[in-house]
């Protein structure tokens, strides 16, 4: 009860400094005068009594301090007063501290934002119960490296066969696929739909948040029932909860909707509603994809399901298939994790650099204050004392560094969330949480005692020898070389990092010129699909029309967007040849599809009108095929046989291959639209003059009036749906790039603070230089000499590291070998002319100031 | 300064806690009394002529009016001069019995383990 009081009544007196400070002035003047009262009934003088009452009560001074200590806590009146006199130095050299607290502020921010994006995409638990006992399960036909192979899926089959491993608690495999949903009074629109094999929700351990889950008895028997997810419920059924219970048409069959997902859900990643597989759907022979996740047994390690399935798959029907499982979360963010962790590199090189920074700031206030500190050492401060108030003052910079670094982090991370790519898994959810604040602040704290100690113990030798040197003009960094290693690392550091800069920025130019192989310019693709039937005649009438619209150049049809080159598989065979067919991919498209697409034809002929259903069957090869199919020999006029179509076909023309994103194309068989029976999914490609976002809406109301009942909402132009694929690796180059080029920035600055500091610590050597009658040249070729051979040592060692680390990022690299010459020369070229020009301006204002003068105020 | 480098220079050295427990004892005794005075006290109950430093004792004031065991006010003394006169209050006396009973357990303790030597 007293110790708290006693507690309280200190904290209280944090506040009240000042006051308490009066009333015991008054009462130690009161003790002073009484026992002088007394001295002088003695028969002492008043000087002699004042003097005497002083020493009797062991100092005025001595006891306030004694007074002090025991009625508030000492050390954090300490601190207060060390915080205040700490922002007085900053505001005393406003330019130093703005380097220090802006390269803070930045290091920290930028750290906060991808960490919490690291956090959350790779280290996060996903949002299901016992996140790590669910697996993906993987199967190939041959043996692939593992690594290589993240996409592999397994076959109804294998689902089948792997589902029932006793490793499993329960499992699910599904397939997702793009169809027509069209609800009660709303136009049809594209819905992903996920077609689930297996209780999905249970494995996961999910459930609806309203109505309810699958029956079993509704899965086994492909029930039509579908759940919705909440974004596909907020559009069309406006969040109106009756929607449990209503009908809604996929592909014109007619479901139920029996319940509706939390918004956190989102597996598989696109899905927007669910159903179960159907026997029909089992039986198609197209469906032969599936994704596969389960969920473990409660003690049955991952390791032993592995074991489980290869001695399942060792057991099978030859072929015999290689299965595996691997962790959920590690599966789906296997693809980003080589991106984010080449991210989180680079910002932590950045706030390597940024602490260098600040060293080099406090240590060359240190620097300036060795006198300062010296006569407070003589006057009796403590060690200790002297490295807290020195730590205090890097403290208070490193703390407004970090405030404004959270607030840059909140920024930074607004900014990584408009630029992340579609297949950044849950990215939208990510946000400074306390835990991220709390790893801010303790970087800050960290950054702060250390890098305030580093100079505090330098000093140690100068606060301990108050004599003649410590007074004058003595540096501690002339002796210590502590700037010098400064300098080469920081040297080092930019080095590696401009290196890295120069190789993303080279490899996102390459991106931005890739040859697609056709012009996405002006190009715009409407989603089209069908409910069976013959649509040629649609089709043709479709083209017909769009082509008339005002700024449309030309229009085709076409089975496959060109930034697919995957599609329908065909065995093909040349006609008479003998030997194993080989495989190619069958694209129907319509006449025009080339013209419209910009795709050079490199021989024959394209496509006319006349290659009707009734004329003889034609086709056109790509340049792929050409070489790798036909042996590189002329191809018009060859006839083959692909297995699906049956009948042979003579090649008509050769075109370029299509290489979307800089990937390789595969060998492919183009076919008139009109020869073969089409349904389904078709996209209608159109050219224009000018932006095809201006006829968007004209297009729409064309499709609608030609074609009725067919949904409209995805007219897109094909440079974003381009951009989208490969917006990961443009995401990460981007911002890798710009990391690293603010890294080269704050280094250069950096750079610049040390060398000039390294100059300036020599000034007098200099100005004794010139007095004596050394030309300006040469005095300033002995100062600057030094700074360049530190720098290129250090530059040397940036190069080295470099080369060392940089084949590890090559996946993110398109078309630049990490040893890159160029990249390689200018990285530490810039960064030495950098230093070089910070010497010499540094010394140019001692020159400016001259000898005499600089010797006067040492 | 800190006070960890000032040198040891009081002239009694006391046991830690001693002060207070002394301190309380007197203003029981001869009732509300200012610092010098209780200093004065403390030197004249010594045995052979002794200076305290009278600084020191302000610490143990300050410890004892937060604990809420006395309570200082300003007075007018003979002298007429005003001074801060600290008393006892009824806490102070209900800790000072528990006190003097803690201090005579360690201290008879003390004793017998010092005068028990050989046994």
């Amino acid at each position: 009860m007293s110790a708290l009081k006693r507690f309280v009544s200190r904290t209280l007196n944090l506040f009240r400094f000042n006051r308490a400070e009066r009333r015991f002035a008054r009462e130690l003047t009161v003790h002073l005068a009484l026992l002088e009262d007394e001295y002088q009934r003695r028969g002492m003088s008043a000087a002699d009594a004042r003097r005497q009452a002083a020493l009797v009560l062991g100092g005025v001074e001595q006891t306030k301090d004694l007074h002090r200590d025991a009625r508030s806590f000492r050390w954090i009146d300490d601190l207060w007063r060390d915080a205040g006199y700490a922002l007085r130095m900053l505001r005393r050299s406003p330019v130093g501290a703005a380097v220090a607290i802006l390269s803070l502020a930045l290091g920290i921010g930028l750290n906060s934002a991808v960490f919490a994006v690291v956090d959350w995409v790779l280290l996060r638990p996903l949002p299901y119960p016992h996140p790590h006992q669910l697996v993906r399960v993987f199967s190939a036909a041959t043996a692939v490296s593992r690594s290589s192979a993240p996409g592999m899926s397994l076959t109804p089959d294998d689902f089948t066969r792997f589902g029932e491993a006793g490793s499993f608690a329960s499992s699910a495999a599904f397939t997702t696929g793009t169809r027509i949903l069209e609800a009660q009074g709303h136009e049809p629109v594209h819905a992903v739909v996920a077609r689930i094999h297996g209780d999905l929700f249970a494995t996961l351990g999910v459930a609806p948040v309203i109505g309810r889950s699958f029956r079993a008895d509704e899965l086994s028997g492909g029930a039509p029932v579908v759940v919705l997810g909440d974004e596909l419920w907020r559009q069309q059924f406006h969040g109106d909860p009756s929607a449990v219970g209503r009908l809604v048409s996929i592909d014109g069959v007619v479901y139920t909707v029996v319940g509706v997902m939390p918004p956190n859900h989102h597996y598989p990643t696109e899905a927007q509603l669910w159903r179960p597989l159907t026997p029909q759907d089992r039986g198609n022979k197209d469906d032969r994809e599936f994704d596969m996740v389960a969920r473990l047994q409660e003690h049955v390690s991952l390791g032993q399901a592995n074991a489980e399935l290869a001695a399942l798959a060792h057991g099978g029907p030859a072929p015999a298939r290689i299965v595996w499982a691997d962790d959920l979360q590690r599966a789906e963010v296997g693809h980003v994790r080589t991106a984010l962790e080449a991210l989180l590199a680079s910002t932590l090189l950045v706030l390597l650099i940024v602490c260098a920074n600040v060293a080099a700031v406090i240590s060359a206030r240190a620097n300036d204050r060795a006198g300062e500190i010296a006569i407070r050492g003589a006057l009796g401060a403590t060690r200790a004392r002297l490295v807290t108030q020195l730590t205090t003052e890097s403290l208070v910079m490193a703390l407004l560094g970090g405030a404004l670094g959270l607030l840059a982090g909140q920024w930074t991370l607004q900014l990584l969330r408009g630029l992340a790519p579609v297949g950044l898994p849950r990215l939208t959810e990510v946000v400074l949480d306390p835990r991220i604040l709390l790893a801010g602040l303790t970087m800050t704290v960290t950054i702060g005692i250390g890098v305030g100690l580093l100079p505090a113990f330098r000093l140690f030798g100068v606060a301990g020898s108050p004599g003649s040197q410590a007074l004058g003009s003595i540096r501690w960094t002339r002796r210590s070389g502590v700037r010098r290693a400064l300098v080469l690392v920081q040297a080092a550091l930019a080095v590696m990092l401009t290196v890295g800069a120069g190789l993303l920025g080279r490899s996102l130019g390459n991106l931005v010129a890739i040859e697609n192989g056709f012009s996405a310019d002006h190009l715009i693709a409407a989603d089209l699909s069908f409910r069976g039937g013959d649509v040629r005649q649609l089709l043709r009438d479709l083209t017909e029309q769009t082509a008339a619209i005002q700024g449309v150049r030309s229009a085709a049809v076409s089975m496959q967007l060109p930034t697919q080159t995957a599609g329908l598989r065909t065995q093909v065979r040349r006609e008479g040849a003998s030997g194993s067919p080989a495989g190619a991919t069958l694209r129907p498209i319509s006449p025009r599809y080339f013209e419209a697409l910009d795709v050079p034809l490199l021989a024959g002929r394209q496509f006319t009108n006349a290659d009707s259903r009734t004329a003889p069957p034609v086709a056109i090869v790509n340049e792929t095929f050409v070489r790798d199919i036909l042996g590189g020999a002329g191809a018009v006029g060859v006839s083959l046989t692909p297995f699906v179509l049956k009948a042979p076909l003579t090649v008509v023309g050769v075109v370029a291959d299509l290489t979307p994103a800089g990937k390789p194309d595969r060998a492919a068989l183009y076919v008139p639209a009109d020869q073969v029976s089409l349904g389904g999914r078709m996209f209608l490609l159109v050219r224009t003059r000018d932006d095809p976002r201006a006829i968007q809406q004209l297009l729409r109301e064309r499709i609608r009036s030609v074609a009725p009942g067919v949904a409209t909402d995805r007219i897109i132009p094909v440079a974003e749906d381009l951009e989208a694929s490969r917006s990961l690796t443009r995401f990460s180059t981007q911002l890798a790039a710009s990391f690293a080029g603010l890294a080269l920035l704050l280094s250069a600055i950096g750079a610049y603070g040390l060398v000039s500091g390294e100059v300036v610590a020599r000034w007098r050597e200099l100005a004794v230089r010139l007095a004596l009658g050394a030309l300006p040249r040469q005095a300033l070729w002995a100062v600057i000499r030094p700074c360049a051979l530190l720098l290129a040592a250090g530059a040397a060692i940036g190069v080295a590291s470099a080369l060392v680390i940089a084949p590890s990022f090559t996946s993110l690299l398109h078309g630049v070998e990490p040893d890159d010459t160029p990249t390689l020369v200018m990285a530490p070229l810039v960064l030495v002319s950098v230093g070089i020009s910070a010497a010499v301006l540094a010394s140019i204002r001692l020159l400016w100031t001259g000898p005499a003068e600089t010797l006067r105020t040492e | 300064m800190a006070p960890s480098e000032r040198p040891a220079s009081d002239k009694i050295n006391l046991l830690p806690g001693t002060l207070e427990l002394i301190v309380l004892r007197i203003l029981t005794v001869m009732g509300a009394q200012h610092a010098y005075a209780i200093a004065t006290r403390i030197e004249h109950a010594a045995a052979t002529p002794t200076r305290l430093n009278q600084g020191s004792l302000y610490p143990a004031l300050v410890r004892l009016e937060q604990k809420g065991w006395i309570k200082g006010a300003w007075r007018v003394t003979e002298n007429n001069r005003e001074a801060r006169y600290y008393a006892i209050t009824k806490a102070g006396t209900r800790a000072l019995a528990a006190e003097v009973d803690r201090w005579e357990r360690s201290t008879s303790l003390v004793n017998r383990l010092l005068t028990s030597e050989g046994e």
